[in-house]
Formats: C-alpha cells, sequence, structure tokens
C-alpha cells in the first residue's frame, strides 16, 4: 500500500510538471500525436469490459463456483474505468475544460460515445456492487429482482464500450492501419485474455493470502475461456497480417514499421511486437493443454504472458504504428518520455489503491468469517 | 523545421542578443507575470461559451475583454475581428506545382501573419520534397530538406496545408463540437472550447492539425539582417526608409520576385534602438542588383535610422505579433489546444489575398470565390489539369493541385 501511495506521489507530482509545462513533456509531437496514455486506456477499457466474461456463466447459467469472483471482476471493472478516466484526464492539453463533454458532439463523434458508455458502464457495476455490498452487510441476499436485470444489462454495456472505442479507432479512414472492420472484434477477443488473466492472478493472492474459498475448478474454467478468445484473437491478427501482406499495397507500411522497420531502420516497436506475438501463441497452447492448463506454475505464466501479451498489443502495437509514418509520409519515432511513465505509474497507483479499498470493503460479503455488523450478528445467532 | 536561410540571420552581432540575456534573467519574474495574466485567462475561458452560442451582448463583451488582455500581454493595441462569413462566397485555393520552387517563403508569411508559434515551432503549412518521377508517394518526401538553391535539380515541391475539405473527417469526430465548417467554407477551431484531445488529429488525412505542446511564443528575437540605404524625412518624426535584403538564389527565382512582407514589423538598429514601422513595407524591385530585395515603409522615430554600409547593421524582426486578428483566426493561442490554417480569415473576409498566396515569388497560389464562375480559381478549375490529395477518401478538399505549364 506504501509503494502505492509512493507510486501516487510521483505521478502527481510529473502531472504537476506537465500540467505546468504543457504536453511537450511528453514524447508525443504532431505526427504521433497519442502514445502511453491513450494505448493504456485503450488497454484498460478491455479490463473493464473483460468482468463480462466472468458475469455471463455466472449469472446466466448460475454456475456456482465463479459466482463470488463476480463481485471482484465488477470491483476490477470500476476500478479499470476509474484508471481508463484517468488516463484521458492526464492526456487531454486542457483539462480544466473536460466539462465540454456535457455539450457533447452528438451523436457524431466516437469519443463523446465513449465518454457516454464508460461512464454508464461504471454506473452500472457501481450499482450493482455496492447494492450486493450492502445487503451483504446486513446478512441478506441480494435484491434479485433488480440486480438480475443491471447484470444482464452490464453484458452489452461491456461490450459496448469495448465497441466504441473500437470503432473510436476503426471510424478513421485516414488512418488505414485502424481503418478495418475487424477491429472491434480483435478488441473484444484480446479483452476476453487480458481481463481474466489480471483475474486468474488475483485470486490465486486471495485464496493464498487472505485465504478466499475459490476451487480450482473456477480457475481451471477460466483459463479454458482464455484459450478459446486468446485463439479467435490469434486467428484475427492473422488474417489481419495475410490481407496486409498479400495484397501489398501502400497500407502495408504500418504493418512493416511494426514488425520490422522502414528505411532500413529496425524500429523501436518491432522487439515488442515480436515478443507479444510469441508470448500470446504460447499461452494459447499453455491454456489449451489440459495438463499445463491445471498445473499452476504453468498457468500462471501462461497468465503473465497473456496479461504482457495484450498490453502490448493495445498499449504499443495499436497506437504507435497507427500514426508511423504520419500522414504526409514522415517517420517520428515515439517512445514515451520519463513524465508518461511517471504519470501512468501514478494513474495505476490510483487504480490498485481504489481496488484495494474496494475490495477491503467488500471482504464480509466475500467471507462469511469477516462479516461485521448484523451479517455477523445474524451469523452468530444462527450458529448459537 | 531547419531554415534554409541560416547565412541571414545574425545573432551574436546585436544588442538584442543581451536584451535576450536581460530577459533570462528576468525569467522568474516573467513567469510570475505570466502565470498571474494565464490565470485570469484560463478563469475567464473556463466560463466563455462557445463562439456559437454567444449572444451579440456577450460576444462584444468577450472581445472587449480579450483585446484588453492581448493588450496587456503583449505591449500592443490588439484588434479581434469576429468578421462574418460573405455571403455567397465559398472560398477555394488551388497550387501550381509546375510553379513552386519550394522556396518556403509561404510557410513563413503564414506564421508571422497568423501569429503561429516559433518556439516550439508551428507551422500550417509543409511543403514537401519530392523525388520526380515517383508519383505522390508521399513516404518519399522529405519536409526537412536545407538547400543552398531551390529548387533542386530532380524534385517537385508539395506545399500542403489543411485541405478545406468539405466531407472534414476532423470536424466530424470533435467530441465538444470545437471545430465546424463556416458557410464561407473554412473550417475553424474555437480556440476556447477545444479541449486538447487530439481526435481531430488522428482523423485528418493531411496532418493538417497542429498541437500546441507547449505554451507557444511569438517573439523569440529572431531577426532578418538587413541594410538602411536611406532615410528620408517626411515630417513629424516620421522617415520613409527603404532597406535591402540580401537573396539566397535569386537566379532561381522566376521574376517578377515582388514580395510585399505581411505584418508590421518593428526594427531595430545596432545600438538597440527600435523603430516602429508606420505603414506596410511595399516591396521595391532593384533591377540593378536581382541579388537583393528592397523594403520602402515609413517608421516614427525622433531621429532618421543611420544609412549602413554592412548587410548587418540592422535587425529586422521576424517574430514580432500580429495585432490584426480575427477571433476564429490568427487571434494568440494557448498551450494545449490545436489549431490549424484557416485561410487568413482576418484577412480574406476584408477581401484581401492570404499571406501565402500573396507572397509566393512565383505565382503559384490562387485563392478565390468558388461561387464565381468569373473568378482565377474557377478558370484554373475549368481550364487546367488538377487534382486534389487522397481523392479517395472522399474528403472533397476546397485547396486543388494543378499543373499551370
Ligand atoms: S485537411 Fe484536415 S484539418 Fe483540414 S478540413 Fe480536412 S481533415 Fe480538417
Ligand atoms: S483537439 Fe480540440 S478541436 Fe480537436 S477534436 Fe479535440 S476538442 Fe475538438
Amino acid at each position: 500500500m506504501a509503494t502505492m501511495v509512493l507510486f501516487v506521489l510521483i505521478g502527481a507530482s510529473a502531472y504537476f510538471g506537465q500540467v505546468t509545462d504543457g504536453l511537450i513533456r511528453t514524447g508525443m509531437r504532431d505526427q504521433v500525436s497519442w502514445g502511453f496514455y491513450i494505448g493504456n486506456f485503450t488497454f484498460l477499457v478491455g479490463v473493464a469490459a473483460a468482468a463480462v466474461v466472468l458475469v455471463i456463466p455466472a449469472y446466466i447459467y448460475d454456475w456456482k463456483p465463479i459466482k463470488e469472483i463476480v463481485l471482484i471482476g465488477e470491483l476490477l471493472a470500476i476500478s479499470a474505468i476509474i484508471m481508463c478516466i484517468a488516463f484521458v484526464m492526464v492526456d487531454v492539453g486542457r483539462p480544466e475544460r473536460t466539462w465540454h463533454f456535457l455539450l457533447p458532439n452528438f451523436p457524431r463523434s466516437l469519443l463523446a460515445w465513449d465518454v457516454l458508455v464508460l461512464n454508464g458502464y461504471l454506473a452500472i457495476n457501481a450499482l450493482v456492487a455496492f447494492h450486493i455490498m450492502y445487503r451483504g452487510y446486513f446478512g441478506k441476499p441480494y435484491n434479485k429482482k433488480w440486480v438480475l436485470p443491471l447484470v444482464l444489462l452490464s453484458v452489452p454495456a461491456a461490450v459496448s464500450i469495448h465497441t466504441v472505442t473500437a470503432f473510436l479507432y476503426s471510424g478513421l479512414a485516414a488512418r488505414s492501419y485502424w481503418n478495418t472492420a475487424i477491429l472491434a472484434p480483435r478488441f473484444l477477443t484480446s479483452a476476453f485474455c487480458s481481463g481474466p488473466a489480471i483475474i486468474l492472478i488475483l485470486l490465486q493472492i486471495l485464496r493464498r493470502y487472505w485465504k478466499f474459498d475459490i476451487k480450482d475448478e473456477a480457475l481451471h474454467k477460466i483459463a479454458e475461456l482464455m484459450a478459446y478468445a486468446m485463439f479467435i484473437n490469434l486467428f484475427l491478427l492473422g488474417a489481419e497480417i495475410y490481407r496486409e501482406y498479400y495484397s501489398d499495397t501502400h497500407h502495408l507500411i504500418h504493418h512493416e514499421y511494426l514488425f520490422s522497420g522502414l528505411h532500413g531502420h529496425m524500429s523501436p516497436v518491432a522487439p515488442y511486437a515480436w515478443a507479444s506475438v510469441i508470448a500470446s501463441t504460447v499461452a494459447f497452447l499453455l491454456f489449451l493443454i489440459p495438463k499445463t492448463r491445471k498445473n499452476f506454475l504453468t498457468l500462471n505464466i501462461g497468465a503473465v504472458l497473456i496479461y504482457f501479451g495484450v498490453y502490448v498489443e493495445k498499449g504499443i502495437a495499436l497506437v504507435i504504428p497507427g500514426f508511423t509514418p504520419s500522414m504526409l509520409g514522415e517517420v517520428y519515432e515515439y517512445a514515451p518520455s520519463f513524465t508518461e511513465l511517471q504519470v501512468a505509474m501514478g494513474v495505476f497507483g490510483v487504480g490498485a489503491i481504489v481496488f484495494t479499498a474496494l475490495l477491503k470493503t467488500a471482504l464480509p460479503v466475500l467471507r462469511p468469517e469477516d462479516a461485521v455488523g448484523p451479517a455477523a450478528e445474524a451469523a452468530a445467532e444462527a450458529s448459537a | 523545421m531547419t531554415d534554409t536561410k541560416k547565412s541571414r540571420h545574425y545573432e551574436s552581432s546585436l544588442p538584442m542578443v543581451s536584451r535576450r540575456n536581460f530577459v533570462k534573467s528576468g525569467v522568474l519574474g516573467g513567469v510570475a507575470a505570466y502565470l498571474a495574466a494565464c490565470d485570469t485567462n484560463t478563469q475567464e475561458e473556463f466560463f466563455a461559451k462557445r463562439f456559437t452560442e454567444l449572444t451579440p451582448e456577450a460576444l462584444k463583451e468577450r472581445i472587449a475583454w480579450l483585446e484588453k488582455h492581448y493588450e496587456k500581454t503583449y505591449g500592443e493595441a490588439f484588434k479581434v475581428g469576429t468578421e462574418g462569413p460573405i455571403p455567397d462566397v465559398l472560398f477555394g485555393y488551388a497550387l501550381d506545382l509546375s510553379r513552386c520552387v519550394g522556396c518556403r517563403r509561404c510557410a513563413y508569411a503564414c506564421v508571422s501573419e497568423n501569429n503561429l508559434s516559433r518556439d516550439p515551432q508551428v507551422h500550417y503549412i509543409r511543403v514537401l520534397e519530392q523525388p520526380k518521377g515517383t508519383g505522390l508517394d508521399l513516404h518519399l518526401a522529405n519536409p526537412y530538406y536545407e538547400r543552398d538553391h531551390v529548387p533542386e535539380e530532380g524534385h517537385v515541391y508539395l506545399p500542403v496545408a489543411c485541405q478545406q475539405c468539405e466531407n472534414s473527417p476532423c470536424e466530424r469526430v470533435c467530441p465538444v463540437g470545437a471545430t465546424w465548417k463556416e458557410p464561407d467554407g473554412v473550417i475553424v477551431v474555437d480556440y476556447d472550447w477545444c479541449i486538447g484531445c487530439r481526435y481531430c488529429m488522428a482523423s485528418c488525412p493531411y496532418g493538417a492539425r497542429k498541437f500546441n505542446w507547449g505554451a507557444p511564443k511569438m517573439t523569440t528575437g529572431d531577426s532578418l539582417a538587413v541594410k538602411v540605404l536611406s532615410a528620408k524625412p517626411k515630417g513629424e518624426g516620421r522617415f520613409e526608409v527603404i532597406v535591402e535584403e540580401a537573396l539566397d538564389a535569386p537566379e532561381r527565382l522566376q521574376p517578377p520576385h515582388i514580395m510585399p512582407t505581411v505584418v508590421k514589423r518593428p526594427f531595430l538598429d545596432a545600438k538597440g534602438n527600435r523603430f516602429m514601422t508606420e505603414t506596410l513595407p511595399v516591396a521595391d524591385t532593384n533591377p540593378a542588383a536581382r541579388s537583393t530585395t528592397r523594403y520602402r515603409f515609413e517608421v516614427v522615430a525622433k531621429e532618421a535610422p543611420a544609412t549602413s554600409s554592412k548587410d548587418d547593421e540592422y535587425g529586422y524582426f521576424l517574430d514580432a505579433v500580429n495585432p490584426d486578428t480575427h477571433y476564429l483566426g490568427n487571434r494568440p493561442r494557448k498551450k494545449g489546444v490545436v489549431e490549424k490554417c484557416h485561410f487568413c480569415l482576418q484577412r480574406t473576409r476584408n477581401g484581401e489575398y492570404p499571406a501565402c498566396a500573396e507572397i509566393c515569388p512565383v505565382g503559384s497560389r490562387k485563392f478565390g470565390n468558388l461561387l464565381d464562375p468569373d473568378s482565377e480559381i474557377r478558370y484554373v478549375l475549368a481550364n487546367k489539369r488538377v487534382f486534389v490529395l487522397k481523392e479517395e477518401l472522399n474528403t472533397r478538399p476546397k485547396f486543388f493541385y494543378f499543373f499551370g505549364v
């Protein structure tokens, strides 16, 4: 926790410098006008959306082992959305004017839509999570009558946040790298990998240190779902790569920048791009084969690889090659500046603090022996 | 962008350098003053409405406030115009690629006319140097060429700025409606409404939108070395002055190379005396020596500037602010917002040519009303081989390229 607070302080001081001097403190310039912040934003939208992977089986099929996990997923979604909003806030040039979003350019701007669906998704998840926690505090089950519709609503809402974020990119005809119909499906499948990857690791930590009752079966089921998602993700990537390289048009240049480089120089993103593809493929195999899926060492290696693979895919490989070369053919080699790294650290710190706080509040609901207040009294009465 | 005319800039021999040092030593005070000024501005802008939603009274108040604010900040009286579009006018531009020599005068005229930041540098116009025979493969273009002589053998030059798309992606994507198309076809930005999200920059196919990554600085002390040929009294502290600027590669420039400068500029001699020009400089052709350009204008001063023997006894400021502005055009911007070419609204809505069209030494730039069948631009469209950039994106630019010869 102290580390997280330190992260936030470092981030805050770097952000203060950025506000004073302007975004010139970042590595972004006119040629590459979005960078690390928007990459992180895109990645985290995926993490937030991925809560549905767990919601769907848990609520629709009433699949027992996952049910408590859903609450954790929802809390993770809430923290991820808060980080998303923070990443947009640190990226804009005039944060004090973001209230202008209240008078949006509807329905034409996808960014206006994005703000709407992100906040809507945040509201739904917060409502459900707090209701469950509130009722749990009094030792009562949650009110199915209105939680269920909300949860059902959160499924399309999750799909919508990632779809709208993908449309935000794919609607730009000028950027051939993004202007592809399979961008939204790719976003969804990669999200269904990265979000659960975080949850897999989180659950094991909770199980070990907070003595959570989480069955192996649940973890393995999640890993199995991830294997399918990763397969589709890699398939879609392959389809994209085939199209670009086989048709070999001018648009190929962005993929060349991504995987090799231009004008005889290796691009700085190429090693990351390859590492990402390799990590994702290895993880897919690990999760596909039942033996390695059920072995916790290989399971965890797979989860980390997937997290890394998708983080690079969304955080680096999506944004930067979209801008390189620039619209007038210029190659500006973007790399995040120290300020950007520090600010991002701060945002992740905020997310971690929010998540921990939420989780601590939810503990009494998640673990009966931690129940406090009326719920504890009820439990004591029952046992007596 | 690197300046191709470094040789004609002098830096070390003039007292204005020490003046700059003086400024540096006063930086702390300056920062404090700047922040104070900036704060009221930020406060004012925080509540400012979108330009299109201001009532006439509110607009008047806003303009008065802005003019006072700019005067305080830049030490000069400012005019912030709000001239609306002229009825039955749709502005269009055409550029003759067979003439353009790549001298970048348009780019620099634009900088001084439109109060673009000199540091960090913002340029609305990028001139791309392209090897001949490569079509329009922009991936082979070089915007950073540095040549002693232009045009370079075997190259063509393609100046690109905002194409004023009829079907403009930038306007479509802006989440807060801070950028829109005016009835005369010009895409404008409300600098007080833009939140700086840069979505429009991602959407523009021509790299035309520029972001103020840092606080724009218009006065850096850069000046052009000139020689004063004569200074005749014109009564009551006014003098008619003729100065001469040496040209780099005049033989490459096609006649007539008349270059009216665009903005009224302060004028400084070796002792650090500042003369304020009173009229716009008018170029004087010098038939005897094609390697120079002369300017004639009036200055206000107690005594006449002494005539000079050397080329670099006087500095002619390249980076004075232009106080003749338009709300949606060239008024000073601040950090964190997007800006772009607006066809010099402050000029064109008052019947003048854009600065770039006026300064082009080879006359490759044609500007006019697309709705007027007798206009030069309509003649070009009807009679020349015309094309637009990235036609396949259906942006429908109102900026055309053509081959005149
Ligand atoms: S060239 Fe770019 S900035 Fe200009 S109107 Fe078109 S999209 Fe907008
Ligand atoms: S940067 Fe400004 S003008 Fe461009 S889309 Fe964002 S708010 Fe609109």
